[in-house]
C-alpha cells in the first residue's frame, strides 16, 4: 500500500504550494469574520459594562441574576451555547407567535444574528469581570476629586472612571477580542460562512482538506498578531502619563508628517480578498441557509435532541458534508475520510 | 462683612461613632478660617461635609444667599456646594492621566461648558499664579508633590469658588515642598480669598488664619483670633493643646520663598 516515501510522496500528501495559493480564496471570508468579531465584541462591552455595573451597585434583583447569568455563561462550552441561541431564539420566537399572537418571522432571521447573540453573550460574562475589577481599581481620590469640581455622576463616569479604568481593562479585554476571533470559527453550527467554514467549502471542492486547515490556522495567527500588537499600541497611547513631556509635542508633529507603518500593511491585506472573490462559492454559501435535512455527522449527532421545538432548523448550514475534523464528535467520521487522500494520490 | 458660609449644628456619625457632634461655623467673606487638632477630633470630616464627600446626618448650611437642611441636601443643593466651594486634598488627588493644563481646564470645559480655547487661556493663568508655567505639559506622575499639589490648587480655583477648602494640604509633603504650597496660599489669602484650612503647620495657620478654631473630639473647644487660641486658651484641654506645639521650633520660613 506505502508508496515510495520520498519528496513525490510528500507532496502527493501534503502540497505546500496550495497552502499559500489559497489563501487569498480563504481571505475572501475574512470581512464576515471580522464583521461577526468586531459587532461581538461591541456588544460584548456594553452588556458586560451592565452587568459589572450591577455587581458593584448591588442593584437588587438584578445582582443575583447578574451573578447567575456569569456563573452559568463561564461554566458551559461556547459550542452548546451557540447551539442553544440557533435553537433557542427560534423557538421563543415561535412560541411568542403562538401564544401573543405575533407575527415574527421565525426563518427569516439572519444567521448571523445567533452568532452575534450567542458570542456576544458569551463574551460579556468574561469581559463583566474585567470592567468590574477595573472599574473597582479606580482610585476613590479620583472620584472625590471629581465630584469636588462639581463634576456629576454621568460626567464622573465619563471623564475620570471610564478613561482610567480602560487602561487597566484593555489587556483583559483584548485576549478577549483575540479569543473571539478565535471563535468565530465555531458559528458555522449556526450557519454562518466565515473564514472556518468558507475554507472547509473550498478544501471540499479540491479535497486539500489539510492544506487547507493549515493555511487557515496561518491567518488566524497572522491576524491574532496584528490584533495583539494594535492592542498594546492602543494600551500605550491611553497610558499618556508615562510619555516624556518634552517629547509629546515632538511626537505629534511626527506622527503628522510620517503615515503610520502599521496601517499600511493592513490595508494591504484587506485589499486582497476583494480581488479573489469567487462567485462559485458565494453561490453556494448564499442559498441553503438551513436545509430541512440535516447533513450526517456531526449535525445529525447535534440535531436529534434539539430537533423538536424548531421543525425547519438544522444546525448546519453549510451545503457540503461536514467532514472536518475540529470537534471531538467528528472523530469517528475523520477515520472514515482518511481514504480520501488515496483518491489524490491515485 | 457678609458671611460666605455659615454651618449650624453640622452632626455626622459613622456607624455608632458621633464624629461631629453639632458644629457651628461663621466664615465671613475674605476670611482665613483655619481648624487645628489632634487626629481624630473631625477635622477632616467637617471639611468634607461642606464639600458633600461626606453626608452629614444634620444641621443647616449656608452658602451666600442659599440655605437647607444638610441632613436631607437635594442633588441640587449638593451640586451648589460643590460647585461654589473647592477642595485642596491631602494627597492632590491629580487626575492622573490630565496634564497639568487639563487637569486645570477639566472643571471649566466639563462642568461651566466653557469653550476650550477661553478655559485654556484661564487655565495658564492660574498655572502661572502658582508658579508653574513651565508644566503645563506634565503629568502628575511627572511633578514634584509640592508641584502637584500647586496644580491641585490652581484646579480648585479655576471655578471661581466662593469658599476654598484645604484639607491638610503640606501633610503629605516633605519639607522644602511645604514652603511652596504655604507660599501659594499665603498668596491667596492675601488677595483676598475666603479660604477653611485644616492644617497641621501652627506656625502657618498662626501667621495667616483670621480665625482659628479648635476642634476636640467633634465639638469646637475654642475659636478666636490665633493670639487668642494659641497665646491664652480658655479651656484646660485647650492649654494641654497648645503647650505641646512649639510655634518657633518648626517654623517654615514661608517669606524665603519666591514664585
Amino acid at each position: 500500500m506505502l508508496g515510495p516515501v520520498g519528496a513525490e510522496r510528500f507532496i502527493m500528501l501534503f502540497d505546500l504550494k496550495v497552502v499559500f495559493e489559497k489563501i487569498p480564496e480563504i481571505l475572501s471570508y475574512l470581512p464576515i469574520t471580522l464583521e461577526i468579531a468586531l459587532i461581538a465584541t461591541a456588544t460584548s462591552l456594553i452588556i458586560g459594562f451592565l452587568v459589572a455595573w450591577i455587581k458593584i451597585k448591588r442593584i437588587k434583583v438584578l445582582k443575583p441574576l447578574a451573578d447567575f447569568y456569569v456563573s452559568f455563561t463561564r461554566g458551559t462550552p461556547i459550542i452548546v451555547q451557540l447551539y442553544t441561541t440557533y435553537f433557542g431564539i427560534p423557538f421563543f420566537l415561535t412560541y411568542f407567535n403562538d401564544r401573543f399572537g405575533w407575527g415574527l418571522n421565525v426563518n427569516g432571521i439572519p444567521p448571523i444574528v445567533f452568532a452575534l447573540v450567542a458570542l456576544g453573550l458569551n463574551d460579556a460574562a468574561y469581559s463583566s469581570e474585567s470592567i468590574r475589577s477595573a472599574i473597582l481599581s479606580v482610585e476613590k481620590g479620583q472620584i472625590e476629586a471629581a465630584h469636588s469640581i462639581g463634576m456629576t455622576g454621568w460626567q464622573t463616569l465619563r471623564r475620570v472612571i471610564i478613561p482610567e479604568a480602560a487602561v487597566v481593562a484593555i489587556p483583559n479585554l483584548g485576549n478577549g477580542f483575540i479569543n473571539m476571533l478565535k471563535n468565530t470559527s465555531l458559528v458555522f453550527v449556526c450557519g454562518v460562512v466565515e473564514m472556518t467554514a468558507g475554507a472547509r467549502l473550498i478544501a471540499g471542492r479540491s479535497y486539500r482538506y489539510f492544506e487547507m486547515y493549515v493555511s487557515l490556522a496561518i491567518i488566524y495567527w497572522i491576524l491574532t498578531l496584528i490584533a495583539s500588537r494594535l492592542l498594546v499600541r492602543w494600551e500605550r497611547s491611553l497610558r499618556r502619563n508615562e510619555r516624556d513631556p518634552k517629547a509629546a509635542t515632538k511626537a505629534a508633529a511626527l506622527k503628522a508628517r510620517r503615515p503610520r507603518r502599521f496601517f499600511s500593511i493592513d490595508r494591504d491585506a484587506g485589499a486582497n480578498p476583494d480581488a479573489a472573490v469567487d462567485d462559485a462559492v458565494t453561490a453556494a454559501t448564499g442559498a441553503p441557509v438551513r436545509p430541512p435535512v440535516p447533513p450526517p455527522g456531526l449535525a445529525s449527532e447535534a440535531t436529534e435532541p434539539a430537533a423538536q421545538p424548531v421543525a425547519t432548523a438544522g444546525p448546519v448550514a453549510i451545503a457540503e458534508p461536514l467532514d472536518s475534523p475540529p470537534l471531538a464528535a467528528d472523530a469517528p467520521p475523520l477515520a472514515d475520510k482518511r481514504p480520501v487522500r488515496e483518491e489524490v494520490g491515485a | 462683612m457678609t458671611t460666605a458660609l455659615q454651618l449650624r449644628d453640622l452632626k455626622k456619625s459613622f456607624g455608632s461613632i458621633e464624629v461631629l457632634k453639632g458644629i457651628d461655623l461663621d466664615v465671613e467673606e475674605g476670611q482665613v478660617v483655619g481648624i487645628i487638632g489632634v487626629s481624630g477630633s473631625g477635622k477632616s470630616t467637617l471639611l468634607r461635609c461642606i464639600d458633600f464627600l461626606e453626608q452629614p446626618d444634620g444641621g443647616t448650611i449656608t452658602l451666600d444667599d442659599r440655605s437647607f437642611n444638610a441632613a436631607k441636601a437635594t442633588k441640587d443643593d449638593i451640586q451648589y456646594m460643590r460647585r461654589h466651594t473647592a477642595m485642596v486634598f491631602q494627597l492632590f488627588h491629580l487626575f492622573k492621566y490630565k496634564t497639568a493644563l487639563e487637569n486645570v481646564t477639566e472643571g471649566l470645559t466639563t462642568v461651566r461648558k466653557v469653550p476650550k480655547a477661553e478655559a485654556t487661556e484661564q487655565a495658564k493663568e492660574l498655572l502661572e499664579l502658582v508658579g508653574l508655567s513651565d508644566r503645563l505639559d506634565h503629568f502628575p506622575n511627572q511633578l514634584s508633590g509640592g508641584e502637584q499639589q500647586r496644580v491641585a490648587i490652581a484646579r480648585s480655583l479655576a471655578l471661581g469658588p466662593k469658599v476654598i477648602l484645604l484639607d491638610e494640604p503640606t501633610s503629605a509633603l516633605d519639607p522644602e515642598m511645604i514652603t511652596e504650597v504655604l507660599a501659594v496660599i499665603k498668596d491667596l489669602a492675601q488677595s483676598g480669598r475666603t479660604m477653611v484650612i485644616v492644617s497641621h503647620e501652627m506656625n502657618f495657620v498662626y501667621e495667616v488664619a483670621d480665625k482659628v478654631i479648635l476642634l476636640d473630639n467633634g465639638q469646637i473647644l475654642e475659636q478666636g483670633t490665633p493670639g487668642e487660641v494659641f497665646d491664652s486658651p480658655k479651656t484646660e484641654r485647650g492649654r494641654q493643646f497648645v503647650s505641646r506645639i512649639n510655634l518657633s521650633a518648626n517654623a517654615y520660613k514661608v517669606g524665603d520663598f519666591q514664585i
